[in-house]
């Protein structure tokens, strides 16, 4: 920690690297010290951005869950215990909360298109144009099909596959931050996985085989 | 559909080396004899390290973290409107006090509404007893009527009076 100042009748300020204790940087932002709470936006907010971009396949939804996330976590640091888990696994479970919420007020958004649009919307989603994310992804040699499936997989198979994978999270942490066991967060992903090969199999050898040899009968 | 007897529920805890050392011995040795599991195998590994490949694309997604702070900072040192200090605690307060403006709402407007139709009400013809105080009962409501209107009004009663 480093005071600088003061500056040009400027009040001093405080500066904290990356190598001093996230321990003190929790404490001084607690009692609203701005630069500490700077310091732990700069560190934790690329991976809590990264899991909910994951999670929503959308860089401005993912935006506002981690605006979100952080708000909340600034304003109930207190509430943060250390003895139980790690800092990253609350922030992600306030994440996934937000998430949630999130997908929520959009299906709920969604509602009167549905209604009044159903018989189009298939055909609809169908022709829309590639979103910037997923045309970012497949820059970076991520398969459209393979991220078009995680994000059609069901929400609690999807946040189980993307803490793992995105979060990089063990499965008891997957299971706090998801709220289920760390079996059941085991198991999750085991289905996840297998639904993704389930629907993924024509992508390989033999599904191109059995499926240009389906197409060639119908022809 | 895989038997007691494969190995297919603990290939996931294989591939990620989180088996104890006798545990991954005993299901190698399963692998050795077993097709449909080595095939079950092949197939996870294959899957894992597609899905593996996406999420390590997706670590290297630029982050604009001086907007974000801006924002998250400007949000943060607003104060609530509650004065609580959680944000979903504030949340669920002002959800019941929208809660109970709704009932509010909807109890006035249903005292509107029935009073709308009483203000209606004496276009219905209806007599009143000259000088006299009545009461109708599907009414709460007292009325009096001059007694020189009763000539004007027809002798029809569209509900019970009672009359005291």
């Amino acid at each position: 920690m480093k005071t600088l100042g003061p500056h040009n009748g400027f009040l001093p300020v405080t500066v904290y690297n990356s190598n001093e204790r996230l321990t003190d940087w929790l404490a001084a932002a607690g009692n609203g010290d701005e630069a500490a709470a700077e310091a732990i936006y700069r560190r934790f907010a690329p991976a809590v951005f990264r899991l909910a971009a994951g999670l929503l396949n959308d860089a401005d939804d993912a935006d506002e869950v981690t605006q979100d996330t952080f708000v909340y976590a600034l304003r109930n640091l207190r509430r943060y215990d250390p003895s139980k888990s790690a800092f990253q696994t609350w922030l992600f479970t306030i994440a996934i909360s937000r998430y949630r919420n999130k997908r929520r007020r959009k299906w709920l958004a969604s509602i009167p298109l549905l209604w009044f649009a159903r018989e189009e919307s298939a055909e609809a989603h169908k022709h829309a144009p590639a979103r910037p994310l997923e045309d970012w992804l497949a820059a970076r040699g991520v398969r459209r099909e393979l991220w078009a499936e995680v994000q059609s997989l069901s929400p609690k198979l999807r946040e189980a596959i993307v803490l793992r994978f995105v979060g990089a999270m063990g499965y008891a942490q997957i299971g706090e931050a998801a709220g289920c066991g760390a079996k059941a967060a085991e198991s999750r992903v085991r289905a996840a996985i297998a639904a993704l090969r389930r629907r993924l199999i024509v992508e390989g050898n033999a599904g191109r085989e059995w499926l240009e040899a389906l197409e060639s009968s119908q022809q | 559909m895989i038997s007691a007897n494969h190995v297919g529920e603990e290939l996931l805890a294989f591939i990620e080396r989180r088996l104890a050392a006798d545990e991954a011995a005993r299901i190698e040795s399963h692998l050795r004899g077993c097709d449909a599991c080595r095939a079950e195998l092949a197939a996870l590994r294959e899957t894992y390290s597609a899905v593996a490949d996406s999420a390590r694309a997706l670590t290297h997604l630029p982050v604009n973290t001086v907007r974000g702070w801006e924002a998250v900072r400007r949000r943060w040192q607003t104060p609530l409107p509650i004065g609580l200090p959680g944000a979903s605690r504030a949340r669920n307060r002002s959800w019941q006090v929208s809660a109970s403006m709704a009932v509010a709402a909807m109890v006035f407007v249903s005292g509107v509404s029935l009073g709308a139709a009483r203000a209606s009400a004496p276009s219905v013809p209806y007599i009143q007893t000259p000088a006299a105080v009545v009461i109708r009962s599907d009414t709460p409501t007292l009325s009096a009527t001059h007694p020189a209107m009763a000539s004007h009004t027809p002798t029809l009663t569209p509900a019970p009076i009672q009359t005291y």
